[in-house]
């Protein structure tokens, strides 16, 4: 606990974070705000897995919402078809996660770089296409006909967490909004615990020079694979969230836009930094709420974010402040040799 | 039977045009261009407004789909590809560029040109019989001009003072530059080079289906397909896995049903990389560091 490594410090700073946001609640926000910072926990939930297996393993998915969407739609179909509820759903979620992410590494295990990043982008935009085409009657009510998958529309009614119930009501954003930073906590967990590990340092290596890392006898394709599959499982996890929180659960999230957003909060944030994600985050949750005027030009303003700041600065707001950390530090040695 | 070939023969040169611009680019800068899309969709409306708007005749649409592409490819150079060319990270960090970028061309048309679905005016009248079956003089011209861009491509990289220079810098950079070969002025001409063929392809893909902003997403997963197929950088290789492809989905197309195309090219995909990681006309990458 008093111990002062990198690790330590930086499962302190979680725990920190975790009860600040936990206590915001206190102060009676509205609900439309917790509403919303439900969300965009839930996205920085996302990222901090895809930033594990794009920004620290090194493996150039670009699918992988592929594997939200494969938890939300399990939650979505076992609700509507069977009546579970998120909380049972939950669990079988996080699988559908976990087995998709299987089927990528197990196809992506032997490519390199492009070619990666073409047959993970592939997989997610046939899922796409598969729903969206998906037009066939499968239940009909007395007004209309809905296919399997919701098609373009999507699914609702599916049920929630029922925090209203819970909670009593009024309280449904504020249990969305806990159970949200509850997700966000398990996630970053496991990415700090990863990215420390010796498999962390395995893969940072192999970033950095392959050759010299193979010629000391570094290989990580099993490591790749267990990396890919661990995040595959709290990322479906995420998408069970999602849906139970937002009560819907449609195609929108395999297309670009919500790619693009999620993107540009990793590199905003500090590619295969641990507190990328977070801060990547705050940053583009700030600027989508002070633009909204300019909601028609959204996709742009992220893609100009993104596109400067990796241009100008590639290691993300996450590396420019571990410089500005490490720099004292730094001073304050040499000062004293 | 005789539908089928002449149906993927169509398809298959469409493919082949558009997959041939993308090879290129990444066969000689090593850039994976997700913004290739974006260059079919600027084609498209260069010609949509040159003929329907400005009322020239219908066949000047292919010249102002290629000056459109060119010209994206031209402001994608100057804005993005020359800032990142050579700097650490350049596979990745030009993937990830070139998505932004389309995504800001998509609402670029959508907010200042307009999101509306319009036809592509490039039609010419008449079929010719061929045995028990007949092909439009259209599918016939799309079919020569798909074919003649990408031979003229292949000719282009292997006998002009021009392709030499690309090789040369596809080869190795340094020596390139050393060698008193601009190197940003090569990498702008294949930017445009590759725009200009995408731009075309883009009219003839658009008269078969319609211009609308996002037209440019499934030609842009055809041709990453067909190129990891042939092998990412082969342009060969790009133009003889665009018609095995077209024949493989237009069989499926007919045999399961016209939803199945993609999820079977994907699996096709997966199969061959699994078989063989390079593709099936890729040579494999020998690298020094």
């Amino acid at each position: 606990m008093l111990g002062n490594t990198p690790q330590e410090r930086d499962y302190r700073l979680l725990a920190v974070l975790v009860l600040g946001l936990g206590l915001i609640p206190i102060f009676g926000p509205s609900n439309y705000l917790l509403g919303q910072a439900a969300l965009y926990l839930i996205w920085a939930a996302v990222v901090t897995q895809w930033n594990l297996v794009l920004g620290v393993a090194g493996i150039m998915s670009i699918g992988h919402l592929a594997l939200f969407a494969a938890g939300g739609y399990t939650v979505a179909l076992l609700g509507l078809y069977f009546g579970l509820s998120p909380w049972v759903s939950m669990p079988i979620a996080a699988l559908a996660g976990f087995a998709v992410a299987l089927l990528m590494g197990l196809a992506t295990l032997r490519l390199r770089g492009a070619y990666t990043v073409v047959v993970t982008l592939a997989i997610a935009m046939v899922m796409y296409q598969l729903i969206v085409t998906d037009v066939e009657c499968f239940r009909k009510t007395a007004t209309a006909c809905y296919s399997l998958t919701g098609g373009a529309r999507g699914l609702t009614r599916f049920g929630d967490f029922g925090f209203a119930g819970l909670l009593g009501n009024g309280m449904a954003q504020t249990g969305n909004y806990l159970l949200a930073i509850a997700l966000l906590g398990l996630c970053m967990l496991a990415a700090i615990t990863i990215a420390h590990s010796p498999y962390g340092r395995a893969f940072q290596a192999l970033r950095d020079s392959e050759p010299a890392s193979q010629a000391r006898g570094i290989r990580v394709e099993k490591f790749q694979l267990i990396v890919f599959a661990a995040s595959g499982l709290l990322t479906g996890l995420a998408g069970a969230v999602y849906a139970g929180t937002q009560r819907t659960f449609g195609p929108q999230v395999l297309e670009f836009p919500t790619l693009l957003f999620l993107l540009s909060i990793m590199i905003v944030g500090g590619r295969g930094h641990v507190w990328g994600p977070v801060l990547g985050t705050l940053c583009l949750a700030l600027v989508k709420e002070s633009l909204t005027s300019f909601a028609q030009w959204q996709n742009s303003i992220y893609a100009v974010l993104l596109i400067v700041i990796l241009i100008i600065a590639p290691e993300g707001l996450a590396g420019a402040l571990s410089r500005l950390v490490a720099r004292p530090r730094a001073v304050k040695k040499e000062a004293a040799a | 039977m005789t539908e089928i070939l002449v149906t993927a023969l169509a398809l298959g040169s469409l493919y082949a045009s558009s997959a041939v611009a993308l090879a290129l680019i990444w066969g000689t800068i090593g850039m994976l261009n997700l913004a290739h899309g974006a260059f079919i969709t600027a084609g498209a409306y260069a010609s949509l407004m040159v003929v329907r708007d400005l009322g020239f005749p219908w066949w000047t649409g292919l010249l102002a789909g290629a000056a459109g592409g060119a010209a994206v490819g031209a402001i994608v150079h100057f804005l993005l590809v020359a800032r990142i060319f050579g700097r650490p990270n350049f596979e990745i960090n030009i993937i990830i560029v070139t998505m932004a970028a389309s995504t800001i061309i998509v609402d670029f048309i959508n907010n200042v040109i307009g999101p509306a679905t319009a036809r592509q005016p490039f039609s010419i009248e008449g079929r010719i019989a061929i045995g028990d079956t007949s092909i439009g003089w259209q599918t016939l011209t799309m079919a020569v001009i798909c074919l003649g861009m990408a031979v003229g491509l292949t000719l282009l990289l292997k006998h002009t003072s021009l392709g030499r220079g690309i090789n040369a810098v596809a080869q190795e950079p340094t020596a390139a530059r050393l060698n008193g070969l601009s190197v940003g002025n090569v990498v702008l001409r294949v930017m445009m080079i590759s725009g200009a063929v995408a731009g075309v392809s883009g009219v003839l893909i658009t008269h078969s289906t319609a211009v609308y902003p996002t037209v440019g997403q499934d030609p842009l997963l055809k041709s990453l397909i067909v190129c990891v197929i042939g092998g990412l950088g082969s342009i060969p290789g790009a133009i003889s896995a665009a018609f095995l492809l077209a024949l493989l989905e237009t069989v499926a197309q007919f045999e399961l049903g016209t939803k199945w195309g993609n999820p079977v090219l994907l699996i096709a995909v997966v199969a061959v990389l699994v078989l063989r990681p390079n593709g099936l006309f890729g040579a494999r990458e020998i690298t020094r560091n």
